[in-house]
């Protein structure tokens, strides 16, 4: 691969990089604050766990094709 | 002589149980309190990390868009592999299923051991963050 080809990917990735960092931060926040003060959690912070979780989870569990590209549950 | 093993054993177990009053003086008292050594505060620990190490990042791989047909992800070109994206999906669904349980069971049954739950959840979670290092 070409030193040009290798800047491209790196230009390219490094927004999509910055854009992972930014999401896991705070939840890194939420752990460590947890583990600071040990505080049980209250059903407000369920509530924004399980609202990640639904959210990164239809992201995940499109259903893969064969062939092409991924197919919405609405479309189907 | 099995018996008296057992006796024994049945004696040893119940001392666990025997509590003083504090200082140490005064009659001891059968039935001390149990504390659930898993809380849950270490199961929000746990589906917090989960979120972080595995499906933020599992989110943004498939959001690369599938690889056209069998073709392979490059530097140059990346893309989420078929493969791989199943292989995600796999991990996950077993990872839910046992962080559900451990939440569940916890906070229904505070004060019993969800020891073995936790360690369930623990594989699940330790298995899906795998499947992530090794599709980077």
């Amino acid at each position: 691969m070409g030193w040009v080809t290798m800047i491209m990917a790196l230009i390219e990735f490094a927004p999509k990089a910055i854009k992972i960092g930014m999401e896991i931060k705070p939840v890194v926040e939420r752990i460590v604050e947890s583990i600071r003060t040990k505080k049980e959690p209250t059903p407000e912070d369920w509530a924004v766990l399980d609202e990640a979780k639904a959210k990164y989870s239809a992201i995940i569990d499109k259903p893969v094709p064969e062939d092409g590209p991924f197919v919405d549950a609405n479309d189907r | 002589m099995k018996r008296t093993i057992l006796v024994a054993v049945a004696f040893l177990g119940l001392a666990g149980c025997v509590t003083g009053p504090p200082g140490g003086s005064g009659p001891l008292v059968i039935g001390g309190s149990i504390t659930n050594p898993i809380s849950a505060t270490q199961v929000y620990q746990l589906e917090s990390a989960y979120e972080a190490a595995f499906l933020i990042p599992a989110a943004a791989y498939v959001n690369l868009g599938l690889c056209p047909g069998a073709s392979r992800s490059t530097f140059a070109a990346p893309c989420a592999e078929r493969v791989i994206v199943r292989k995600i999906q796999g991990v996950k669904r077993v990872a839910d299923l046992a962080l559900g349980k451990l939440r569940a069971f916890v906070l229904r049954y505070p004060t019993l051991d969800a020891t073995s739950y936790f360690t369930l959840a623990w594989q699940a979670v330790e298995s899906a963050k795998a499947i992530m290092a090794a599709s980077r």
